[in-house]
């Protein structure tokens, strides 16, 4: 059997439900005997409720976040238009990361790399 | 095995699309528990930068004794110290900032609420975000602060008697 300050001591996790069995039925049947710790328990989940209403309407990370992050990392991120004509075996490949980056590309002819000449090519960084 | 320990495994081979998948899934914890921390949007989001390029970085040194969650909390906490370590040292801290909203939205509770939370210490703050917010267990949040078991029951005891006083 817990005293009155044990069951105090679990009553935040019991009213969160982050509790292990044990404890939570030795919480419960001091609970329902005891007036003082129950005022205890009501005003414990009263606490946390209203931390929860604060917490839940905490702003958000910025969509900038995850973009900045991108960047000090240095990933890259691509998208592929492939253009041209399979009549012809032409394909004209372009492939950017980001508005502000340079697009970088490749021609094929007939299946052959053909260099292009005037656009620059970024390497793709691990980390 | 989880769906964030699969994700992290991705992202120590440098699976970019796992490495987003991690992010949209932790993103918003990792911020609002800093934000906890902090009290302040921009720190916060600093923070999160932080959390994310060691997590980018250190995926492979996971070993599963934790949820990835936790662990990842446990980084963010460090991070979040030592940018209040640094804030203190090399410059002002700044001055706790609340996102301009609308106060006929926000009951007086929530500003009370808010206020009271300013007054305590950060180490009281973050026992309070990870056991009433993230639902972790005495354990968990102990792992995740790096502190004894009975250290948590303390801090809580000491962060709910003075948000009583203030709330009741």
């Amino acid at each position: 059997m817990m005293t009155c300050e044990q069951v105090r001591e679990w009553l935040p996790w019991y009213v969160s439900g982050s509790i292990e069995l044990a404890e939570a039925e030795h919480v419960a049947s001091h609970l329902a005997t005891c007036d003082a710790c129950r005022s205890e328990f009501v005003e414990t989940a009263q606490l946390r409720l209203r931390l929860g209403e604060v917490a839940g309407t905490a702003p958000a990370p910025t969509a900038s976040a995850w973009r900045e992050l991108h960047r000090k990392l240095g990933l890259d991120e691509t998208v592929r238009v492939d253009l041209g004509s399979a009549l012809l075996g032409l394909r004209l490949g372009i492939a950017a990361n980001d508005p502000r980056s340079p697009v970088r590309g490749d021609l094929r002819v007939c299946g052959n790399r053909v260099r292009v000449i005037g656009t620059r090519r970024q390497r793709s960084k691990g980390a | 095995m989880s769906i964030d320990e699969r994700l992290l495994a991705r992202v120590a081979l440098r699976d970019q699309s796992a490495f987003h998948r991690l992010y949209e899934r932790l993103a918003d914890r990792v911020y609002r528990f800093a934000l906890s921390l902090l009290r302040s949007p921009h720190l916060a989001e600093e923070v999160l930068q932080e959390t994310m390029m060691a997590v980018w970085r250190e995926a492979g040194r996971f070993e599963g004794r934790s949820k990835v969650s936790t662990w990842i909390l446990g980084i963010a906490r460090n991070q979040a110290f030592r940018l209040l370590r640094r804030e203190e040292k090399g410059r002002r801290l700044p001055e706790i900032e609340h996102e301009a909203s609308d106060p006929a939205e926000q009951s007086e509770m929530s500003v009370r609420v808010e206020r009271s939370l300013d007054a305590l210490p950060p180490q009281q703050r973050e026992v309070l975000h990870l056991v009433f917010y993230e639902n972790l267990t005495v354990n968990e949040t102990a792992s995740v602060l790096g502190i004894p078991p009975g250290t948590v029951k303390s801090r809580m005891y000491h962060a709910r008697r003075a948000l009583a006083k203030e709330l009741t």
